[in-house]
């Protein structure tokens, strides 16, 4: 809990740099007006389906090799730490038990998100920021056609589906990249390591990477789809929006597994 | 009708509108001429919502301008923007038919008739449809931009620098046409230009905006007879510039 005291010291602080905490706080209502004006309004969704199928190849399809290169080598890394760290003092069943948890909990949800804002996120940002300084936003407003439900929309559906089901695809290949370590390079017997894997699993760990899939593609995609849509003039606005998405992505979304790691830890 | 009453705006302390007062009248063409950056393009723009005035209002038809009203008004006007701002995207006749699929929830027989038939009513070579804005020239995008504000056959269409970065032969091209257009379509239409020759070819009414306000109004004739300092000032950079 923050007491009084602590309160003094944030606001202290905070008033130190009054305009840059303004600019976050308008930043902060504009990505929830964002993400609440594209999804709670009365839309068209099947003469939409064109266009979010578009955004799932963009978002999901699109972001295929990415999520798998980095997945490989994430579960490579993983499991290589452990067994060098702690592989003379566990048994190498608990090494396994450990990549797997770590895995369905943590690094598959995260390391997919983070790749995803890199490639999908920087995408959006980039691309409706240049529709903005080209006045294609505008456009669509004179043709009574709302940027929110046109643009933002589609986007957020393509995000609901393709990040849970690339977080899936991540840990199925984070799994992957640790056998293939496990397996192939330590000489463990692969049908141990499935044991383990299956031993080590639970429904809640994974409905819990599920969570955050679907959270992390709406935070990522509102702040995206918003710092596009307030990219000020010229090539330079496109720039500062697309730096600006990813920085405020990538914090958000270690904020937002924080806390549901918190939720989830209550069961 | 569109009524502009006391229209103020700023920008970055910067007054560049300063109580605007000015009428659009059913079926005229109305050009509004004056330098760059005087805050003709801003005045369009308030008129449509998309920026919002610091005090004053916008009647179209009768309606107040404002956030609830915005979406109907818009339905009723058509803006063809000084950069066209097709979208990348989208081919032209998905471009033109945007509105009619998205607001009118057209089928899409209806939609490639609508568009076919508008692409033709702006002098455009049909093949034009399935090509990308940026594959055309700049004359086509002009044309295309104006065939996606008139398919909805509104009421008003304002054009922001309609002739701007074409050579002279297009320019003329796009004036009869936008002529041509009122006429067929009985239209009001808006134009924002600082090209004289332009505004005096074409127009009803020439309105004159200087250092934020509507410094003149009046018909053709009397634009070019008038003694206003402002007018005569700016026919003669313009003229001058004209011949060198």
């Amino acid at each position: 809990m923050v007491n009084a005291l602590d309160l003094e010291i944030i606001l202290m602080i905070l008033s130190l740099f009054p305009n840059k905490f303004l600019y976050f706080l308008n930043n902060i209502g504009g990505i929830y007006y964002t993400l609440f004006h594209s999804m709670f309004k009365k839309h068209g969704i099947f003469k939409k389906t064109n266009l979010i199928i578009n955004e799932v190849i963009e978002i999901g399809i699109g972001s295929i090799g990415v999520v798998s290169i980095a997945s490989i080598l994430g579960g490579l890394i993983a499991v290589f730490l452990i067994q060098d760290r702690l592989g003379s003092y566990i048994p190498e069943y608990f090494i396994i038990e450990a990549v797997a948890k770590s895995v369905i909990i943590e690094l598959g949800a995260l390391g997919a998100s983070i790749a995803l804002v890199g490639r999908a996120g920087t995408r959006i940002t980039a691309e409706i920021s240049t529709m903005k300084v080209s006045e294609e936003i505008d456009a669509l407003k004179t043709m009574a056609i709302d940027p929110y439900d046109y643009i933002v929309f589609p986007k957020m559906i393509a995000s609901f589906i393709s990040y849970p089901i690339l977080i899936v695809y991540s840990q199925f290949l984070f799994i992957f990249g640790a056998m293939i370590y496990i397996v192939f390079i330590h000489g463990f017997g692969i049908q141990s390591f499935l044991f383990g894997i299956r031993e080590s699993f639970k429904m809640i760990e994974f409905a819990q990477s599920m969570v955050k899939g679907i959270v992390f593609g709406a935070i990522s995609t509102s702040i995206s789809c918003y710092f596009g849509l307030s990219a000020s003039k010229g090539a330079k606005g496109v720039g500062e929006a697309t730096t600006t998405a990813v920085v405020y992505s990538v914090i958000s979304i270690f904020l937002a597994d924080f806390m549901i790691i918190k939720i989830f830890s209550i069961w | 009708m569109v009524i502009i009453k006391d229209i103020c705006k700023s920008f970055n302390g910067k007054r560049v509108l300063n109580s605007i007062n000015l009428d659009f009248c059913d079926g005229e063409i109305l050009t509004i001429v004056g330098k760059s950056g005087v805050g003709k393009s801003v005045l369009l723009k308030l008129v449509v919502g998309l920026i919002d005035s610091d005090s004053g209002s916008v009647n179209v038809d009768s309606i107040l301008l404002d956030k609830n009203t915005v979406y109907n008004i818009r339905k009723k006007i058509g803006f063809v923007f000084q950069s066209s701002a097709l979208i990348e995207s989208l081919s032209v006749e998905e471009n033109i038919g945007l509105a009619l699929r998205y607001i009118y929830n057209l089928d899409d027989d209806t939609i490639k008739r609508k568009v076919i038939e508008t692409i033709r009513m702006v002098k455009l070579d049909e093949k034009v449809a399935s090509m990308y804005p940026s594959n055309l020239s700049g004359g086509m995008l002009k044309r295309a931009a104006i065939a996606r504000a008139i398919i909805l056959k509104p009421k008003y269409i304002f054009y922001d620098e309609p002739t701007t970065g074409l050579d002279p032969i297009v320019a003329r091209a796009i004036e009869e046409l936008i002529l041509s257009l009122n006429n067929k379509l009985n239209t009001t239409s808006i134009i924002v230009t600082h090209d004289i020759n332009s505004a005096v070819g074409i127009s009803d009414r020439i309105a004159m905006l200087s250092k934020g306000k509507i410094t003149f109004s009046g018909t053709v004739g009397d634009f070019n007879k008038t003694e206003n300092q402002y007018v005569k000032e700016f026919k003669a950079a313009y003229f001058l510039k004209q011949e060198k």
